[in-house]
């Protein structure tokens, strides 16, 4: 790989989970905090680890999909933020009412386009999937429309001489594969511990660039094209069956008989 | 409507399932399916199971290149409304790169298909087990289908084209060095079949035997809950939100207590059993069978249980 490579990195304002209610069976989206996307933090962390060895400068782009925008648009400048004070140099915030609730093309075709006006990268990094959502197509989105090499869930990558090596973990077996940059490189949470900044850092970070660009900003006309007809908050039914006994061997004969009953055993 | 079903492999015959689920939805959808490996005598087998058309290429879908662009051959002749893939990590990143190309939309980890309000919707679980979206797209679409959610139909008398695709091998970008099989011990948590998870109620590092014991009788995986893990160290990974999210057949939870953090990730366990001494463990709300019983006098007599039950069936 290059010395000194550009390198870009996808960060989600993601809905913390964690924090998410629901009330009548409705998940509060509107008052549940965002935050950065966990397994992003570890594409960041993987990005400032190769500038570490080879130098370089990190980009960081970021797609707002969660609104109402006028609150929003503070919570995924401060994600940005915590991205630069782990050591990116610059950020773009993509903010449009057109990406409120926003499907992977749109989002895709927004952050790509966005990289593309930089001039491009040598290589982008991604978490492989959002907390909030998990589907894992973004990134590899992205990496098509700049026609670029795609590797997914890496465990583990090492740069050698003009290529990546890269890990995956994938279900039953691990691919070591290589790729010359540019390429897309999604990782895993396995990958590194992500840092945590200073608070020098987090202050610094301020000062770092931090752009917000709009879909006309970046000439994207583009609609989203699945949306989401119905959201339900997700009750847990389970059957809540106390197994009684006598004394600990007949509670532990009466469990076997009810999973033998459910086909589990 | 019509489907095209890419099987990279055997066991992606469960994507012909998914017609069989629309049909059951008043929608009579024409089937026609993608296959690898280049052997027409093979493509009977998906005749028979429902596809009226399959298209063969000679190639290997383990080569997402190869496979990304046998798809969009296929496509193009198909005209499908509706892309499926299973929802493999594979699948999921080629998918999203299909989709790309074709700038259409995609549904990842879709896990039923029903009507709202009169129109197809895709399921899928979001927010990390917390939410049930249903979804809809402007067709063509990518629709990711979640591994084992729908049978294979059986075969039956029917008729069909096959048809054998030309794909050439793309120029190698991504190649593949390697593969290293994963040992059993180092197969995931979240895709075991059988979990034995334990919390707190576990005193000691050397305790993790017994445990052990009863895991390998169950062909179980050992798994455990955040503080066992982050604060003891005795286990490199975790159950939760914020570790491993598992879909276990059978998830024995021992002496955990049943913080929210925890259950999140254990939300999609078919049966979740759980034992711990405390009468008011906050599990027993999320568990299908529990036992109030010491963990360490439990899991002797459960192992006993077992060996016996194991005997009979011998």
């Amino acid at each position: 790989m290059s010395t000194r490579p550009r390198i870009g990195v996808l960060v989600k304002a993601a809905l913390n989970v964690g924090q998410l209610l629901v009330e009548d069976g409705k998940p509060l989206l509107e008052s549940t905090p965002l935050k950065i996307s966990d397994i992003d933090r570890n594409a960041v962390e993987e990005a400032v680890r190769i500038k570490e060895r080879l130098g370089g400068f990190i980009s960081a782009f970021s797609a707002l999909t969660w609104g109402p925008l006028d609150k929003r648009v503070e919570e995924g400048k401060a994600v940005l933020r915590e991205a630069l004070a782990m050591g990116v140099d610059e950020a773009y915030l993509i903010v449009d009412g057109r990406l409120v609730g926003a499907d992977s093309f749109l989002v895709g075709t927004a952050i790509s386009t966005a990289i593309k006006r930089l001039g491009g990268v040598d290589v982008i990094l991604a978490g492989e999937g959002s907390i909030d959502d998990y589907a894992g197509q973004v990134g590899p989105r992205v990496a098509e429309e700049l026609g670029i090499p795609v590797v997914s869930y890496a465990r583990r990558i090492d740069v050698k001489d003009k290529a990546l090596v890269v890990e995956r973990d994938l279900e039953g077996h691990i691919e070591v594969v290589e790729v010359k940059p540019p390429a897309f490189v999604s990782v895993t949470r396995e990958i590194n511990l992500p840092r945590l900044p200073t608070s020098l850092q987090v202050r610094m970070a301020f000062r770092k660039p931090l752009k917000v660009l709009s879909l006309s900003d970046l000439g994207v006309e583009a609609k989203a094209l699945t949306s989401t007809v119905s959201l339900k908050g997700l009750q847990v039914r389970r059957k809540k069956v106390a197994i009684k006994g006598d004394d600990v061997n007949a509670l532990a004969e009466n469990l076997v008989k009810e999973l033998l009953k459910e086909g589990v055993l | 409507m019509k489907l095209l079903t890419v099987l990279r492999f055997k066991a992606d015959l469960e994507l012909l399932g998914f017609a069989k689920r629309l049909m059951e939805l008043g929608v009579n959808p024409v089937v026609e399916a993608l296959i690898f490996g280049g052997d027409l005598e093979e493509a009977q087998d998906y005749v028979v199971r429902g596809a009226r058309k399959v298209y063969v290429v000679e190639g290997d879908p383990r080569n997402l290149d190869w496979l990304l662009a046998s798809i969009l051959k296929a496509f193009e002749l198909s005209k499908p409304d509706y892309l499926l893939l299973l929802s493999d990590k594979n699948g999921k990143e080629v998918g999203a790169r299909v989709a790309q190309r074709l700038k259409a939309g995609s549904i990842a980890d879709v896990v039923d298909v029903v009507r709202v309000n009169g129109e197809i919707s895709f399921v899928r679980i979001v927010l990390s087990g917390k939410a049930i979206s249903y979804e809809k797209s402007v067709t063509p679409t990518v629709i990711l289908v979640s591994p084992r959610k729908f049978e294979p139909p059986p075969p039956q008398q029917q008729l069909g084209e096959v048809l054998s695709l030309k794909v050439p091998k793309p120029d190698e970008r991504v190649k593949v060095v390697r593969i290293e099989e994963k040992r059993k011990a180092e197969l995931k948590l979240e895709e075991a079949e059988f979990i034995v998870a334990v919390g707190r109620g576990l005193k000691r590092q050397e305790d993790l035997k017994i445990v052990q014991e009863l895991a390998q009788l169950l062909g179980a995986q050992v798994g455990c809950t955040r503080p066992i893990a982050a604060d003891m160290g005795w286990l490199p990974e975790w159950i939760g939100f914020s570790g491993k999210k598992v879909k276990p057949r059978l998830y024995l939870a021992l002496g955990i207590s049943g913080q929210t953090q925890h259950v999140t990730g254990i939300m999609d366990s078919k049966v979740v059993v759980a034992v711990n001494k405390d009468v008011k463990a906050p599990i027993f709300d999320y568990a299908d069978y529990y036992v109030v019983s010491d963990l360490y006098e439990y899991v002797p007599a459960l192992i006993k249980a077992l060996k016996r039950l194991s005997r009979k069936e011998a």
